[in-house]
């Protein structure tokens, strides 16, 4: 039950995180409203002689990319946290029903498991 | 929700996926955090994926239209610069990975008996990657893509008999052309994911029907090696890995975005300080190394089979090494490590040159 809980509640905190990240995949930004133009032609006229340096051009988008990294980062070390609790959980449990874990490897050829 | 699941369960009959990962053992050791790396391989491969699906909506793989859509990409497209970087940069990071895996395997001898044949698709692995990194470079079209390739697709000429062959295989015709550009987008897109995932199915079977090699010491003392669940103990580390690795992947994305050239032009001669990927560059700095002609053999022919023999020692690997406990195996380690430091020493020289 309490497992249940706590599975509910990693679950949650995983959703907020990533939420903005899923609204901005999902979102039209990556799907532009259609341009005519710009699908029927994207060979543009002008010859390019520079070589084109993508990024935010301006203070306020420099900003927001370092906003998300920083939010990013805080998302990743919650979930890390998280995680660890898992694992010590897991561990745990490993160590209290050693009948129901996997006897120890062995040396020499391993076993056939199959799939 | 419980109905729902139970309806799954009876048509899909999943939790025997989750009883076979929670009955599968992984050996617990200090070699252990090795294994990570086959994982994370996996992982960039779907970032490289999920981005290149996106990427091939916006791409036309025309002579005159590629850069200008990879400029539209880049400039038009909201979030487009980002895919890309991202992209590149995941292309990056699972090549390093998978030279971590195969440089892990050979040093801790995991590719002894029985697992010659998961070693062998490991090596072919590690050449379709190679190769979608090769065919991938060329896609944005611009001047330093076309004058590497032309330098990579040049290389196979100097093979006896079947060189010119396969240099006209891969471009296409006589020199880099448009037909060339097509060819390698649908390598790129569609035959080498094909193969990868082919040959990624016949590795990952072995693995599972093999298990996970214990440290060579503790097998020839036929000594226990404690393991753990690979559902949920191996799998929540795994994940923990995974987590920092995408993070450091979109860090690098953001604020390190590759740039695009300014449109390739075949009339125009090729700029300087032309170098290929940098996995390429230890072999691009041998080949450079050697003479014009030895003893009216082409330098370049000398190169290429030395190369081809250094790949075929490669591949053969668990069979040269057949007796890793012994002295050979020593030798076969100092071999192996002496080949690293030749590689490294060999790219740093050609960067700095």
């Amino acid at each position: 039950m309490r497992t249940q809980h706590r599975r509910t509640v990693a679950g949650g905190l995983a959703l907020i995180f990533f939420l903005p990240l899923l609204a901005a995949a999902a979102g039209p930004g990556l799907a532009p409203p259609p341009d005519p133009q710009a699908n029927a032609s994207p060979v543009k006229p002008k010859v390019r002689t520079e070589p084109l340096n993508p990024g935010p051009s301006s203070i306020k988008e420099r900003a927001g990319i370092v906003v998300f990294l920083a939010w990013m980062w805080l998302s990743i070390a919650v979930l890390l946290y998280v995680l660890r609790l898992k694992k010590r959980e897991a561990d745990r449990v490993t160590s209290l029903h050693p009948s129901a874990s996997p006897s120890p490897s062995r040396g020499g050829p391993p076993p056939s498991h199959g799939l | 929700m419980n109905k729902l699941a139970a309806w799954f369960e009876e048509r899909l009959g999943l939790s025997a996926i989750v009883r076979f990962g929670t009955h599968k053992e992984v050996p617990r050791s200090r070699h252990t955090v090795w294994s990570y790396t086959g994982s994370a391989i996996l992982v960039f491969f779907a970032v490289q994926v999920a981005t290149g699906i996106l990427l091939a909506f916006y791409y036309r793989p025309t002579l005159e239209a590629a850069n200008a859509s990879v400029e539209r990409i880049m400039t038009e497209i909201t979030l487009g610069w980002v895919v890309r970087s991202v992209h590149s940069w995941s292309a990056t990071f699972m090549i390093i990975t998978v030279f971590v895996h195969l440089v892990s395997i050979a040093l801790t001898k995991a590719y002894r008996k029985p697992r010659e044949l998961t070693w062998m698709t490991g090596v072919f692995l590690l050449a379709v990657t190679l190769f979608f990194g090769f065919t991938g470079y060329l896609l944005p079209w611009d001047e330093v893509s076309l004058a590497a390739t032309k330098v990579g697709t040049d290389l196979p000429k100097g093979i006896p008999v079947v060189g010119p062959w396969a240099t006209r295989l891969l471009r296409g015709g006589d020199d880099v052309t448009g037909d060339t550009l097509s060819r390698f987008f649908i390598l790129h897109v569609s035959v080498l994911p094909l193969v990868l995932l082919a040959l990624l199915a016949v590795h990952v079977y072995l693995i599972q029907k093999l298990g996970m090699s214990v440290p060579l010491k503790a097998e020839l003392r036929g000594e226990k090696v404690p393991s753990y669940p690979f559902w949920p103990d191996f799998v929540i580390r795994e994940g923990s890995v995974w987590l920092v690795l995408l993070g450091v992947l979109v860090t690098a994305a953001v604020l390190f975005a590759p740039s695009l050239g300014p449109p390739a032009d075949l009339m125009a001669p090729a700029p300087p300080g032309i170098r290929p990927e940098w996995y390429f560059l230890f072999l691009f700095q041998t080949l450079k190394l050697f003479p014009a002609t030895v003893l009216t053999v082409p330098g370049e022919t000398i190169a290429l089979v030395h190369i081809a023999l250094g790949a075929l020692a490669l591949f053969l690997l668990p069979f040269i090494d057949n007796r890793p406990e012994r002295g050979k195996g020593k030798v076969v380690t100092a071999a192996f490590v002496a080949f690293l430091a030749y590689a490294v020493a060999m790219s740093v020289w050609s960067l700095l040159s």
